[in-house]
């Protein structure tokens, strides 16, 4: 089949572009110390809080955005954006599921979010921010009961304060970078975990995040503590309307794992990627990271990075106890004008540290996808074992696939790996597909799902696969 | 030749070997034959001297307690060990290696080093007894070699070095009956009163070519049972449960 | 043979480069690409080193190979003897690189065409020597290029810039001898080398300083259709250097093979960067370099291979393995791929690990002592690499080298 023909083929739309007609409360517009009291009186913070925010402020107007990454992009006017947006009549949040805007609710059905309890998908707990807060937060009560506290950040700063103080920016500092930065001053929700020590958590938890207002930053903020010997596996979905303005998303999630703990943490990101001459779309400028504070514990993070205009993200693992282990699993696939540069950080610290890093990058169309990564490894970090592997895959020729891995070892008994391949779908496997019966679009699909096999495999059950329905449609309309 | 006494074995919290006693004549052949995880392997690597493992007790190597001595001194003082993996080191060729491992060992045994001509012909009339072919010499070693060649190559380099004592470790395995025939016979043309030999072996199959004088079955760490030759046929009727049951 | 004299269009490029140098500076490890280099420190340093006038200095014998061989001798960047064996005096020219600015001068722009990179352009600016080569023909002799830097440069900067033109058809072996007994140096060597159609050049490189210098080789390498060019780098004592090679593959079946082995120790720091850019159909890169790090030794190794849109079916290859002997020594390695064609295979790897234990058990199970199994394993570490070298001589050579170095 010529690649025409296949460029002809079922071109399918973003599925959930559709704007949610709600009236909302917003900040005045622009970025200033004025919007940041405005954001922390909604909210009703503590004072400790305000005064973080200002400093971090403070210290954004001497930071200038990094410029190293790969996609470039037009400069954002921070003043013409609102940063923050609340639907109307929307106050502390709301005691039961029954205050809920009805179209907010009707939102989340459309997106095939269960808010309401009684239909829910067994076993998931979900927080849904829209926009800028958090609207509900289901399963609550059950959780508590085993003295897990699962809600909105806002809600953990009021019923919890201690906790939020004590590691709220222990991961990602005040003054990391120019968008963390930025998130730390004018954050307005998301979701806050703490599992107790020794607790399994019984549900997989899950936050849905969808920018809905127009002209609106989301500058959400999570916080997951895992107590000794805890266990919690969190998913985390997006999705926003068409727009044709680029919308910036830039997020901070900052996760705390202490001796013993593990932290699962994955994500299907699937913000509107911008129409098929590259127009509108997320800016996705996400800071995640991830620390295994004490022994033998563990962090994983998997993502399905299908979405956004631009996805610019390095989920990470500080391995600062000793046996400690970080994993990073990512598909990052890239359609007509998209751009994504992701990848990891692994530092070891700790003796005896692991990580493995395992990235699946597919380019189509007009996109770019690179992976970008750093593993290092430290001098006291004794018997260090890091794995790399990053795959490309290209789907037509007007697109591109990079690859730029930082090996750093200073420690004579670790050992850093590192592999990585190009290739494009062989004729040969294509026809062999089509031998078996199977049409171009099921045989690509089909293949594309393998190469990504092993990443698909470490999802939940539940998003296992609504990944893989994205995966194959992601790349409709373009693939060869 | 060689008095393990009381030898314990282990690996972090993970005991190996517990209170492990074997003596072995000289000239004489013995074999321990156990199911797998019972600690044989590990024996083996004990008596050549790995590192890794917590050792306590006595190896007694004619006469003399050798369990504190680097692998290297072992193999001079006349240790060598047939591996069941032998390991692959590319770039490191085969007859380099086989010179400098040979004159290593004359050296320490005050006899006179081997040069390049003597090294030669000394190593293809050996390697010709084994059916090994010239070419192989000429290659990194163990690398590309088949698990036949392998196992050869193993033999080949305990002919060179002329042990007194040698611990053959699962040779038999990964072996085709003529492959099988032709290690056997290497091994047995080595046998001499002066000589010992331990091997260890999951199967009796080795023992039908090489005939033993004793045989002890080993079942988590420890000798349960020592007899003849005919122990072993009698283990490959009954397998290894009785004794296991027994612990 | 004179310093380069000023022709007028020269003049005007080295002012140009002049003017892009200032504006950046030396590099520091802000600066990407340079982000881990050696090189840093020392220019930081030494920014002030004086430019080295060349002379007619004396020339060390005792360096000289004993095969036969064609040589051409160069002593503080300056060309002080050749000496061409039988025919192939026929097939080779050599003179100073301002000689050919004189003959050349409409062609120029390309020898001065980089604007990137800051030593580079320094060295546009500045280089006081250099040598063209051009090779006609098939050479029956290997050439054996010997660099020598003395005690006369010490304290100073040299920039040197060559030229080297394989034509048509050609098929040499070229190896450069570098000796360096010099301190507190900065010594910039660029060389352009231009492969032509169905030509073969295999160019090795023997470092082996005894010095506290600093040493910047950058090479730019273009390889027309069917043409070949191979190389292997070969680190032995070096103080602190930045080997770079810039390779174009411009038309249909062109390849290059390039090879480095580092042994490094004590304080010593080698850095290796490499850029690919396959910008023809049927092109084919592969790189295998491996490096054995001792002391509070630090090995940098940068390469990137860049396929364009049109380069299909490219082959590109990159492997590089080091192993870490102490405590105190590092080794970075940024592997990086950036491709835009589709139907294409590239892969690297890349590993730093530990001499490897059962290795070592092996061969201390075999009666070799500790001391001597660590040498045999690391001589048959970096032995692999040599031994991808395609002229059996300069292997044989270099194979004979890694043995000496090692005991």
């Amino acid at each position: 089949m010529s690649d025409n023909l296949i460029q002809e083929q079922i071109k399918q739309d973003y599925a959930y572009g559709f704007v949610t007609d709600v009236e909302s409360v917003r900040a005045p517009k622009g970025l200033n110390k004025e919007v940041i009291q405005f954001i922390s009186k909604q909210k009703k913070e503590p004072q400790w809080l305000l005064e973080w925010r200002l400093k971090a402020f403070e210290r954004l107007q001497s930071m200038t955005e990094p410029n190293w990454q790969k996609p470039q992009y037009p400069k954002i006017d921070y003043q013409a954006l609102y940063y923050y947006s609340a639907p109307k009549g929307f106050k502390e949040g709301p005691k039961s599921l029954d205050e809920i805007d009805p179209e907010i609710k009707k939102t989340y059905e459309k997106l095939g979010i269960p808010l309401n309890e009684q239909k829910r998908l067994a076993g998931v707990a979900v927080d849904a921010v829209f926009d800028s807060v958090s609207v509900a937060t289901t399963f609550k009560k059950k959780l508590e009961d085993i003295g897990i506290i699962f809600c909105s950040i806002s809600e953990a700063v009021q019923k919890h304060p201690d906790l939020v103080k004590k590691y709220l920016g222990s991961v990602i500092p005040l003054t990391d970078h120019y968008f963390a930065t930025l998130n730390s001053a004018v954050f307005t929700d998301g979701s806050f975990v703490y599992i107790p020590e020794g607790v399994r958590c019984p549900m997989e938890l899950s936050t849905y995040f969808r920018i809905n207002a127009s002209n609106t930053g989301q500058f959400e903020r999570t916080l997951i503590i895992a107590d000794k010997g805890s266990y919690v596996s969190y998913l985390e979905g997006c999705t926003a309307p068409m727009r044709d303005e680029n919308q910036l998303h830039a997020a901070n999630v900052e996760l705390v794992a202490l001796d013993d703990a593990e932290i699962k943490y994955s994500t299907v990101q699937n913000w509107y990627p911008g129409d098929k001459e590259g127009k509108g779309g997320i800016y996705n400028f996400v800071t995640k990271r991830g620390i295994c504070k004490g022994k033998n514990s563990k962090i994983s993070w998997t993502q399905v990075e299908t979405g956004s205009a631009i996805t610019w993200k390095y989920p990470s693992c500080i391995l600062q106890g000793d046996n400690s282990s970080g994993e990073f699993y990512s598909i990052a696939i890239t359609n007509n004008y998209q751009k994504a540069d992701t990848g990891t950080k692994m530092i070891h610290l700790g003796k005896n540290t692991k990580s493995r890093i395992i990235s699946k990058g597919i380019s189509a169309g007009h996109a770019d996808n690179t992976y970008r990564g750093l593993v290092s490894i430290h001098s006291k970090a004794s018997n260090a074992k890091n794995y790399t592997q990053c795959d490309s895959l290209l789907v037509g020729n007007l697109c591109g696939a990079h690859t730029v891995p930082y090996i750093d070892n200073k420690n004579s008994t670790s050992t850093t790996e590192h592999e990585a391949t190009t290739s494009k779908i062989s004729e040969e496997q294509l026809f062999y597909c089509k031998q078996r019966g199977l049409n171009q679009e099921e045989a690509v699909s089909l293949i594309v799902n393998g190469f990504c096999k092993e990443v698909l495999q470490q999802l939940p059950m539940e998003f296992a696969v609504e990944a893989q329905k994205l995966v194959s449609i992601s790349l409709e309309g373009s693939v060869g | 030749m060689l008095s393990i006494e009381k030898l314990n074995v282990s690996v972090g919290d993970k005991k190996i070997l517990e209170d492990f006693n074997l003596k072995i004549g000289k000239g004489e052949v013995h074999a321990i034959m156990g199911p797998n995880g019972s600690g044989k392997s590990t024996l083996s690597y004990v008596l050549a001297g790995k590192d890794g493992y917590e050792v306590d007790g006595k190896i007694m190597f004619k006469n003399e307690n050798i369990v504190e001595l680097p692998a290297d001194e072992r193999a001079q003082k006349g240790i060598f060990l047939a591996f069941q993996y032998p390991i692959e080191i590319p770039g490191v060729f085969m007859n380099n290696f086989l010179k400098t491992s040979l004159n290593a060992v004359k050296k320490a045994k005050g006899q006179k080093e081997v040069d390049v001509v003597e090294f030669l012909s000394l190593v293809k009339q050996h390697a010709k007894k084994l059916g090994i072919k010239d070419e192989q010499l000429g290659r990194a070693l163990n690398v590309g070699f088949s698990g036949g060649e392998k196992k050869r190559n193993e033999v080949l380099q305990m002919s060179l070095l002329e042990p007194d004592l040698a611990i053959l470790d699962e040779t038999d395995s990964g072996l085709d009956i003529d492959a099988l025939k032709v290690v056997a016979d290497g091994v047995n043309a080595l046998r001499s009163p002066n000589r010992s030999f331990l091997i260890i072996t999951h199967y009796q199959r080795l023992l039908d070519y090489i005939k033993p004088d004793f045989v002890h079955v080993m079942v988590n760490g420890s000798i349960v049972k020592t007899g003849c030759s005919k122990l072993a046929q009698e283990l490959d009727k009954i397998g290894y449960k009785e004794f296991q049951k027994a612990i | 043979m004179n310093t380069i004299t000023d022709i007028k269009e020269v003049s005007e490029l080295r002012a140009l480069s002049l003017n892009l140098f200032n504006k950046h500076g030396y590099p520091t490890k802000r600066d990407e690409d340079w982000k881990q280099s050696p090189l840093n420190n020392f220019l930081q340093d030494n920014k002030q080193l004086e430019i080295y006038k060349t002379n007619n200095d004396s020339i060390n014998e005792k360096v000289f190979e004993n095969f036969k061989h064609n040589k051409i001798i160069i002593v503080n960047g300056l060309v002080q003897k050749t000496d061409f064996i039988g025919k192939d005096k026929d097939k080779l020219i050599i003179t100073t690189i301002d000689e050919y600015y004189k003959k050349n001068n409409k062609n120029l722009l390309k020898l001065f065409s980089n604007k990137k990179n800051p030593l580079v352009t320094a060295n546009n600016a500045l280089a006081t020597s250099g040598f063209y080569l051009e090779i006609k023909d098939n050479l029956d002799l290997p050439i054996i290029i010997y660099h020598q830097y003395n005690s006369k440069v010490d304290q100073k900067q040299l920039h040197q810039k060559n030229y080297i033109l394989i034509n048509k058809n050609s098929k040499a072996s070229v190896f450069e001898k570098f000796t360096n007994e010099n301190k507190k140096t900065f010594i910039s060597i660029n060389t352009n080398i231009d492969v032509e159609q169905n030509s073969h050049i295999k160019n090795y490189i023997l470092n082996s300083n005894n010095t506290e210098n600093c040493v910047y080789r950058f090479k730019k390498v273009n390889i027309a259709a069917s043409a070949n060019y191979e190389s292997f780098i070969f680190s032995n004592i070096v103080k602190t250097i930045r080997d770079e090679v810039e390779i174009n593959l411009n038309q249909s079946l062109a390849e290059c093979y390039l090879y480095y082995t580092q042994f490094l120790k004590k304080n010593e720091n080698h850095e290796i960067k490499v850029k690919i850019n396959h910008l023809a159909e049927n092109t084919q890169s592969y790189q295998f370099s491996k490096s054995i790090i001792d002391g509070t030794a630090k090995g940098v190794y940068q390469g990137k291979i860049f396929v364009d849109q049109i380069a299909q079916k490219t082959n590109g290859y990159q492997l590089i393995k080091s192993v870490l002997l102490s405590d105190q020594c590092t080794f970075h390695s940024k592997p990086e791929l950036e491709i835009y064609a589709d139907d294409v295979k590239c892969s690297h790897g890349s590993s730093s690990t530990s001499l490897n234990k059962d290795e070592l058990f092996y061969l201390m199970a075999r009666g070799i002592p500790e001391t001597q199994a660590k040498r045999l394993i690391v001589q048959g570490f970096l032995s692999e690499v040599v031994e991808k070298i395609s002229d059996e001589n300069f292997k044989n050579y270099f194979l004979k080298k890694t043995e000496d170095m090692l005991s």
